[in-house]
């Protein structure tokens, strides 16, 4: 399989520091990933976090009749920049846009929101990079921006944020984690 | 054709029969919807898994950008 090499590079701007993809990915490279991606074998660390969603599900009494979008929906390569990305720091954010730009409202209320926390984030512009956009709804299984990881889990987008903000339980995550 | 919001109904009914519903289209230029379901589904439920379990309802909009934004609002009934 082709490697495909995507570095990480930072750029700190005060307590915002963005994350992005030394190279974009160009149309042949794109092709072998979306061809890799169907010999794609799941990692431990993502069998175990599917072991654990299963679980989780399992205790919740939820039954579904569709099938649960496997972690080989994107390859290897790209999963490991997702995870990269998403552990880069203890709390990470996905935009449309960038904080001081955002593209919709959402993005703008996650910001004031965040902002109104005074929680230190990193943030990733996903309208800088089509594949991490795409790729990152499969590997989370969430299809929409924008998206909030704390200690390299999922905790969801601006709706479970705010519903959190308002019955308490984000505060006290956050003080619990240390993080505020 | 069904509207986007009619079809935002009747899925939402079959799969939680929710005592209460209350689907707003918020925008339709931008295809953005707000729900807001109280069902018993949703009891005992982590609130990230309550909004997979809406958003996998609309899995194929959600991708196709058909539904851009769907706000959710998922209870269970109060005990």
């Amino acid at each position: 399989m082709r490697s495909l090499s995507r570095g990480l590079s930072l750029a700190a701007s005060g307590r915002l520091v963005c994350v992005s993809r030394r190279s974009s990915v160009t149309a042949s490279t794109a092709l072998a990933a979306t061809y890799a991606s169907a010999n794609a074998v799941p990692c431990s660390s993502l069998s175990s976090s599917m072991a654990a969603s299963a679980h989780r599900a399992s205790a919740a009494f939820f039954h579904t009749s569709r099938v649960h979008r496997a972690p080989s929906d994107v390859s290897d390569d790209l999963a490991k920049d997702l995870h990269d990305i998403i552990c880069h720091d203890r709390l990470v954010v996905f935009l449309t846009g960038t904080p001081s730009q955002p593209r919709c409202r959402f993005t703008a209320q996650l910001v004031d929101l965040l902002d109104q926390l005074g929680v230190k984030y990193s943030f990733f512009n996903i309208m800088d990079d089509e594949e991490v956009c795409e790729g990152l709804k499969a590997y989370s299984d969430w299809p929409t921006y924008p998206q909030v990881y704390v200690d390299g889990e999922l905790l969801g987008g601006f709706d479970i944020c705010k519903t959190m903000m308002l019955d308490g339980t984000l505060t006290t995550m956050l003080k619990d984690k240390q993080l505020i | 054709m069904p509207s986007i919001q009619s079809t935002i109904v009747s899925r939402i009914q079959e799969a939680f029969q929710p005592a209460e519903l209350e689907v707003t289209e918020v925008s339709a230029e931008d295809a953005k919807y707000n729900v807001r379901i109280v069902s018993a589904a949703f009891a005992g439920v982590p609130l990230i898994q309550r909004h997979r379990m809406v958003n996998d309802l609309f899995g194929e909009e959600l991708r196709s950008g058909t539904i851009h934004a769907l706000g959710i609002s998922a209870k269970p009934p109060p005990s």
